[in-house]
């Protein structure tokens, strides 16, 4: 529900990091097996990202989901049917 | 504008676009042309100062591809004008396309739907071609005032944005070009500078007019789909040429760490860390590594994080054409909950600390990935930013409520072609938001500005110098609170290739002498301890300012450099000193005639050129020159030594009168002394 995810702790790590969670894909580009998924930024938003680390060649970029956590926070309405006053 | 190699051939324009080459260039030129258009019509017709002589403000077109809305050009400082696609994806997919029409304008300010903070508002338009959405322009500025505790927006000490200004999502400021009354009202009934944001309010929205009537126009007569075809061939060749400036980096993983030195809340510096990894053609900044978001209100949401490929876009890319297809091979990877990437409610009003850094820490990582040539120092990241407001109660102005702020520039680093620039916006503004004009401030605020120069001995030394910081000496002529925003108080901007690091920033408070029209003893920013209160900085024990053996707020009234609240009563002046940046290369190769030039042009210091650079000065003839036997040995015997890059700051800094008497003669005079 987005009206969960409107307010977040401050993390109790001091030094944060992204996961890059391994896949079983092979890299189609240059046949390495280190296909990794992770969350980015991109010239259109947030994404999620399923990248060779050999050589990026994206094997998906894709819209996050609601699952993805990414980005965090999301709009109290968002799921709410849209209207001619947005 | 240029063109691309391989995909940009005549045979692949007429085949991909059905356009042939030239028309191509003029129609993507055209485009671009009107976005210079809706910035000129918005920094033209704005009321206030930040929009009017700042410049902090962007416009940008922005046209539905296969991969979502992405700007086809934009006029303006690149932290805005190239957000200007992610600001439209997010308020597009949220709003709805088919709920808007021809003549809707929607507005938002909110940082986590792509603004760097609540006082850059962003208005955006569609532009209907033939009754259908063809693109959305968007014009955005910093307002003066958006509600809160503080004017201008920087409300130091906050640590939420519900202790700070207006938030608001996506919703229409006109209706098909009637103005929605609620909304307008919810804003200038809730701010301190209604007039001020009403013109401004305006004047973003007439530029979207201009823009709107413009496009339809081209539309008009070139054909619809030759203008979207234009604008396909604009991105597509921006993403070409970033992408082969990329390929010819070595692949590699290049990591690079900085420090923002506080929050305002505590003195306790935090570390940025970012990695550029380059694989062929393709490069991602992961910042995995950053310290966790602050307490107080410096970090920033993550759009402005990824805008920091501006540099390198800068660097690998200066000439090419400047559009959202530029970053397309960029990705970046920011965590959550971190200084990057700050979660609500954390406030991000102070956006810019962190804002401009990261573009620092990403040039340091692009320094590593590329060859010494082709290294830039960073500038200073030092914005100094100071914002004022109060009641004005000089004579006529009724004790009216008053809001402003002030940015008295942030030098550039240098390169292996020339000196850092002094006097500029930070790189992140793409070098187009401007000092302030302080006739425009003193009429808006009751205080009176003395002076704006070069500090002496601020700019790091090397083969070439960083950029010059300022100093800025202003005068309450009524009771003014103010806010500063500083950073790069602990150390200074680093240079590259041996050279030596930019002066770290610093303030004081001094009070006029009784009956003084002048109001203390200046000498290109130095003035002595015994007539200054340190406000922020490092000092020594004696209150001198000293970059290297100083302790943070020793002595001072603050051990942070971000405040709110300090009340500068009517008759006392605030002197404020803005870093330098980096130098490039050995400051012992620096041509001798450029460190005389800029000891006469008193940037430079007779001692710093004896010191830093092997310099040493004469007077012949009545005139200073460069000593070259003595210059030559000192230069073979400091290279002989062990040496380390110096920090710059103006050495010995005087204690009392008599000793800044005789620092502040005329060159020649001190020259003489020396070589003597």
């Amino acid at each position: 529900m987005p009206i969960d995810r409107l307010v977040f702790p401050r993390p109790t790590e001091q030094f944060l990091s992204v996961t890059r969670e391994e896949t079983t894909e092979t890299c189609p580009r240059c046949g390495s097996d280190d296909v990794r998924r992770y969350p980015l930024a991109d010239h259109i938003g947030p994404r999620i990202a399923t990248k060779c680390q050999s050589c990026f060649h994206a094997l998906s970029i894709e819209r996050p989901k609601p699952e993805d956590n990414w980005p965090p926070f999301r709009p109290a309405a968002e799921d709410w049917p849209s209207s001619r006053a947005g | 504008m240029s063109t691309i190699d391989a995909p940009g051939s005549i045979s692949h324009s007429r085949e991909r676009y059905g356009l042939d080459m030239g028309s191509a260039e003029v129609l993507a030129f055209a485009l671009h042309q009107v976005s210079v258009q809706m910035q000129q019509a918005l920094v033209r017709s704005a009321f206030s100062a930040v929009v009017r002589d700042i410049q902090d403000c962007a416009s940008g077109i922005n046209l539905k591809t296969e991969h979502g809305w992405e700007t086809i050009a934009g006029s303006g400082p690149s932290l805005h004008a190239v957000g200007s696609g992610h600001v439209c994806n997010f308020v597009m997919e949220e709003y709805g396309e088919e709920n808007i029409r021809p003549g809707d304008v929607i507005f938002h300010n909110d940082p986590w739907r792509g603004v760097v903070h609540q006082s850059d508002v962003s208005v955006l338009r569609p532009v209907f071609v033939d009754d259908e959405l063809t693109f959305i322009l968007e014009t955005n500025s910093h307002l003066v005032d958006t509600g809160g505790p503080i004017a201008g927006g920087y409300p130091t000490g906050a640590k939420s944005t519900y202790e700070e200004s207006l938030r608001i999502p996506p919703m229409l400021l006109y209706a098909e070009d009637v103005a929605n009354r609620g909304l307008f009202n919810f804003i200038l009934e809730s701010t301190r500078v209604a007039p001020l944001n009403l013109g401004d309010l305006r004047a973003l929205y007439g530029a979207l007019v201009v823009g709107d009537r413009l496009l339809q126009d081209l539309c008009r007569r070139e054909m619809r789909t030759r203008v979207v075809k234009a604008g396909l061939y604009a991105l597509d060749t921006a993403e070409a040429n970033m992408r082969a400036a990329i390929a010819k980096l070595p692949d590699g993983d290049y990591p690079a760490e900085d420090v923002i030195d506080d929050d305002g809340i505590t003195a306790d510096s935090m570390r940025l860390r970012a990695e550029l990894k380059v694989r062929g053609d393709m490069m991602e900044i992961d910042f995995s590594g950053t310290e966790r978001q602050a307490v107080g209100n410096c970090t920033t949401a993550w759009c402005e994080s990824t805008r920091a490929f501006i540099v390198a876009k800068m660097m690998l890319d200066p000439e090419g054409i400047y559009n959202g297809g530029a970053l397309r091979p960029y990705h970046a990877v920011l965590p959550p909950g971190s200084l990057v990437a700050g979660l609500p409610p954390t406030s991000v009003s102070d956006h810019g600390t962190v804002g401009l850094r990261v573009t620092n820490v990403v040039q340091q990582a692009m320094n590593a990935a590329v060859s010494d040539d082709d290294k830039v120092a960073p500038d200073s990241g030092n914005t100094i930013f100071f914002g004022m407001q109060g009641l004005d109660t000089r004579p006529g102005k009724n004790s009216a409520p008053f809001g402003s702020f002030v940015l008295p520039g942030t030098p550039w680093g240098a390169s292996s072609t020339t000196d850092g620039l002094g006097f500029t916006g930070p790189l992140v503004g793409g070098g187009v938001a401007r000092s302030s004009v302080w006739e425009h401030i003193e009429s808006d605020v009751p205080v009176v500005f003395w002076d704006h120069e070069y500090m002496i001995d601020s700019a790091g030394a090397g083969k070439h110098r960083g950029g010059v910081g300022s100093y800025c000496v202003v005068e309450a002529l009524a009771r003014v609170e103010i806010t500063c925003v500083a950073d790069r108080v602990q150390v200074g901007a680093p240079g590259v290739n041996g050279a030596g690091r930019g002066m770290p920033g610093l303030a004081f408070i001094l009070d006029k002498p009784e009956g003084s029209k002048a109001p203390f003893p200046n000498w290109n920013g130095v003035v002595p301890v015994s007539e200054l209160t340190p406000l922020f900085g490092r000092f020594d024990d004696d209150g001198r300012p000293d970059p290297i053996a100083g302790k943070v707020g020793n002595g001072a009234l603050y051990d942070v450099s971000k405040f709110s609240g300090y009340f500068l009563e009517a008759g006392q002046v605030l002197l404020v000193i803005g870093g330098g940046s980096g130098g490039w290369g050995d400051p012992l190769d620096r041509d001798p005639q450029l460190v005389l030039n800029d000891v006469l042009d008193e940037v430079v210091s007779p001692e710093a050129a004896r010191d830093d650079y092997g310099v040493q000065l004469a007077v012949d003839g009545g005139r200073v020159v460069v000593d070259e036997e003595s210059t030559k040995d000192r230069r073979a015997c400091l290279a002989n030594g062990s040496r380390e890059p110096q920090t710059a700051c103006f050495r010995p800094w005087p204690l009392g009168r008599e000793e800044w008497k005789q620092l502040s003669r005329p060159v020649i005079e001190r020259v003489a002394e020396l070589a003597g």
